[in-house]
């Protein structure tokens, strides 16, 4: 246990300490020139406790920077009146440990990457203006709470992001591919080929007739629809009764056909979690079941209002960074 | 803290380098409905490093000053390898040297009030909104923020400066019937806490502004002579224009660049922009830019022509022009990018009576319900009004202006004598570690006549 955590019981009921290291390399080219390398380098903590059922937060770089118990303390004299305790020791299910090759990968490998991908996509379209961004990531987070969770996690993945512009449409419009592995990245030919096939696409444009048409959504813009779905699906959203789903379980909401799961744990995935940024335990789960609403996306809080069973979804991240200056949300 | 930046710089085989590193405190209260959703304070610091060495450029972030040393050696041979990947070399326009420190000063200073008093003011204002009965959720939002920043760099300049900002915004959802609208409310946006204290007022004209729009008709659709209010064309001369001025979105954008030519005619002889970093007590104003440049005022449109662009140094240098003093980051986890400062439409000779009483038929917008800027911009407006032979008639919902920025410029007809700097404001710009967001700048104006805007409604 460390020792802001055993300060924190003189002072609190109970304590949670969030802590991450991270470490990203960047490199981005742009028209077939690197136009910068960026590393990024975070460490920080963020500390709630919970005093006389009110919830306080501060956040600081390390967690033995001065004053950030005290902080949190005087918050929660004046906090968000909460029903649930942070999370307990319980078993989780680990996952396996990132490919230590990852968090080795050197500004140098992305750039040889990135150079080798051009010269093999000018190799098919020599005319291609070719901009890239690759990047890899490793970093450990960890949750230590006052009721016995005390747990870390590496983690680590590669990516790259190919854009090749039509002619005559701008920078912003043209054919794109990605990449995203928990191991350094192996770019196969056949990758290259279906983003080249792509771009030619944008030789010959059309313009389709307006109105009601069937539409085949490639994966990406189907998860445009997941989006919004998880909107609904947020359980502060339920809790306040602001989703539409909010009395909707176990009933029909779509489309038999239509199932969406859950599973942190998936092996196969390039970022998987085996517990949520609460320390709860994450779990495979069935969240809509042959379009059968079974429950919702949850926090403590929000699971606490909702009478939900554990969830693990709390994330502190946002889509633009891992800024845990956010409260953890589903 | 010089000391340790300086060392971190010593015998790098770069052209050149420079370090910053942040030192924060921050608050954030929060209240949703009756629910106060979050009370935190935050003690984040951080540097960044770039390093330039021909073509090669690289940069980085770090959480610990103990690190410095080791991250920028990483990030010069990090720089060197790019290198061998950019042909042309990267040039930095000439600046001076610097050595100075800059220290704010505050008339009340946020960080000398307790957060049980930050706490119950919000709850105040929050409280007159739940007082409505046809109010169905509000959200109310207090934030500080104090930054000390240490800017060390290859060529000499070593300086210190501080940032403090505190502001309050809230925004008040009301139903009647079907229809459903919000009010919004935000005072502050400088290092005066005084700003937030007594804005009752305020409120109430928020409110009030509630009340009758949640009984107007929609808008009806068409294009209309316009008079924008100061919050509208502040909005307007942000978004739609400053952002084009902004040297790092015009530079790869052919069209943009000839159309922006220093010296071309886009707006009538009336009409006059500025960027003024150095206008005393708001949120865009600061002494010297994160790559260690004094800031200036500088005019973007003068006598209805372009005389000027932001820039960086980089930008500068790649177009030939002067360095302005407009490289900026959010926070310690970012590198600087052109930003604009507290953007102003100078003000004109005329009275809101004159623009009024102008129009025979067409509406008074207040702008300020988010939008979408650029080329063709659509802004939201919290509430419209009709005007008709030349009077201020009933109030209409649900209006939103939509135009491009060049025609839109040479419509404007008339200009107040009324300017106005907004309060709050915020701003997201992407750059290469992501999307910055920072409520460290302001814009201003007064109201605007324009001849003929495309106003878009439901009816």
């Amino acid at each position: 246990m460390t020792t802001l955590i055993q300060q924190s019981k003189s002072v609190a009921d109970q304590a949670e300490l969030y802590q991450i290291n991270t470490r990203a390399a960047n490199v981005m080219f742009s028209k077939g020139e690197v136009e910068v390398v960026a590393n990024r380098n975070v460490a920080a903590c963020a500390l709630r406790v919970l005093k006389d059922g009110k919830l306080g937060s501060s956040y600081a770089g390390s967690a033995d920077q001065e004053g950030l118990l005290r902080d949190a303390v005087s918050a929660a004299a004046f906090g968000q009146a909460v029903a649930f305790r942070f999370a307990e020791e319980k078993p989780v299910n680990r996952t396996l440990e990132p490919d230590p090759r990852t968090a080795e990968l050197t500004v140098a490998d992305l750039l040889d990457l990135c150079q080798d991908v051009r010269t093999r996509i000018l190799r098919l379209e020599p005319k291609a203006v070719v901009n890239m961004t690759c990047r890899t990531h490793a970093g450990t987070r960890s949750v230590e709470t006052s009721s016995g969770v005390q747990i870390s996690e590496r983690s680590g993945h590669a990516y790259l992001g190919v854009e090749l512009p039509f002619a005559d449409h701008g920078t912003d419009v043209g054919a794109v591919a990605e990449a995203l592995s928990s191991s350094p990245l192996a770019i196969e030919d056949p990758w290259i080929e279906q983003l080249v096939e792509m771009h030619t696409w944008g030789a010959q444009p059309s313009v389709p007739t307006s109105g009601r048409l069937p539409v085949l959504l490639a994966p990406g813009a189907s998860n445009l629809l997941t989006m919004a779905l998880l909107v609904c699906l947020d359980g502060r959203a339920v809790a306040a009764g602001l989703s539409p789903l909010a009395d909707r379980v176990e009933q029909q909401i779509l489309d038999a056909k239509l199932t969406l799961r859950e599973n942190p744990l998936d092996e196969q995935l390039p970022i998987k979690r085996s517990f949520d940024d609460e320390g709860v335990a994450c779990q495979p789960r069935t969240i809509i079941d042959q379009g059968v609403l079974k429950g919702f996306l949850a926090d403590l809080n929000s699971r606490s209002m909702l009478k939900q069973n554990a969830a693990g979804n709390a994330a502190r991240r946002t889509m633009f960074s891992e800024n845990i200056e956010d409260a953890p949300m589903p | 803290m010089k000391e340790k930046l300086r060392a971190a710089l010593l015998d790098l085989d770069v052209d050149y380098a420079d370090i910053r590193f942040d030192q924060e405190q921050k608050t954030q209260i929060g209240f949703k409905g009756d629910q106060l959703e979050q009370i935190a304070t935050f003690n984040p610091q951080g540097g960044h490093v770039r390093t330039y060495y021909r073509g090669g450029k690289a940069i980085a972030s770090f959480s610990k000053i103990e690190d410095a040393i080791e991250i920028t050696r990483k990030t010069a041979a990090a720089a060197r390898a790019a290198a061998a990947h950019h042909r042309e070399p990267i040039r930095l326009a000439d600046v001076p040297m610097i050595q100075e420190d800059f220290a704010i000063h505050a008339t009340a200073d946020p960080r000398r009030v307790s957060l049980a008093e930050k706490h119950d003011l919000l709850s105040h204002y929050n409280s007159i909104a739940m007082q409505v009965p046809e109010i169905l959720m509000t959200q109310f939002m207090y934030g500080d923020s104090y930054a000390l920043r240490t800017y060390v760099n290859t060529e000499g300049t070593a300086v210190t400066y501080e940032h403090l900002i505190s502001h309050m915004i809230g925004i008040i959802v009301g139903k009647r019937g079907d229809a459903v609208q919000r009010a919004y409310f935000a005072v502050g946006g400088s290092e005066d806490y005084g700003r937030l204290l007594d804005r009752e007022t305020l409120m109430e004209q928020a409110l009030a502004e509630l009340d009758e729009l949640l009984s107007a008709s929609p808008v009806k659709a068409g294009v209309y002579p316009v008079v924008l209010d100061p919050y509208g064309a502040s909005i307007f001369i942000h978004e739609a224009f400053g952002h084009r001025s902004e040297a790092d979105l015009t530079q790869e954008h052919p069209m943009l660049r000839e159309r922006l030519a220093l010296g071309s005619e886009i707006a009538s002889p009336m009409f006059n922009v500025v960027d003024d970093p150095t206008i005393p007590g708001r949120g865009g104003t600061y002494p010297v830019d994160d790559e260690g440049v004094r800031a200036k005022p500088t005019q973007l449109i003068s006598e209805g022509r372009v005389a000027g662009r932001l820039h960086s140094r980089e930008s500068a240098a790649s177009f030939g022009e002067q360095p302005t003093g407009n490289c900026r980051a959010s926070d310690a986890g970012y590198g600087p990018l052109i930003r604009m400062s507290n953007t102003v439409i100078e003000p004109g000779k005329h009275t809101l009576d004159e623009m009024i009483s102008s129009i025979d038929d067409g509406l008074y917008v207040a702008g300020g319900a988010g939008g979408q800027g650029g080329i063709d911009f659509t802004f939201g407006a919290r509430w419209a009004r009709r005007i008709r032979h030349g009077k201020l008639r009933e109030m209409v919902s649900d209006a939103n202006l939509s135009g491009n920025l060049f025609s839109t410029l040479k419509a404007i007809s008339m200009i107040g004598n009324d300017p106005l700097m907004l309060e709050y404001c915020d701003c997201g710009k992407g750059s290469f570690d992501g999307v910055q967001m920072t409520s460290r700048i302001c814009a201003g104006a007064p109201h605007i006549k324009i001849d003929a805007a495309t106003v878009g409604g439901v009816s």
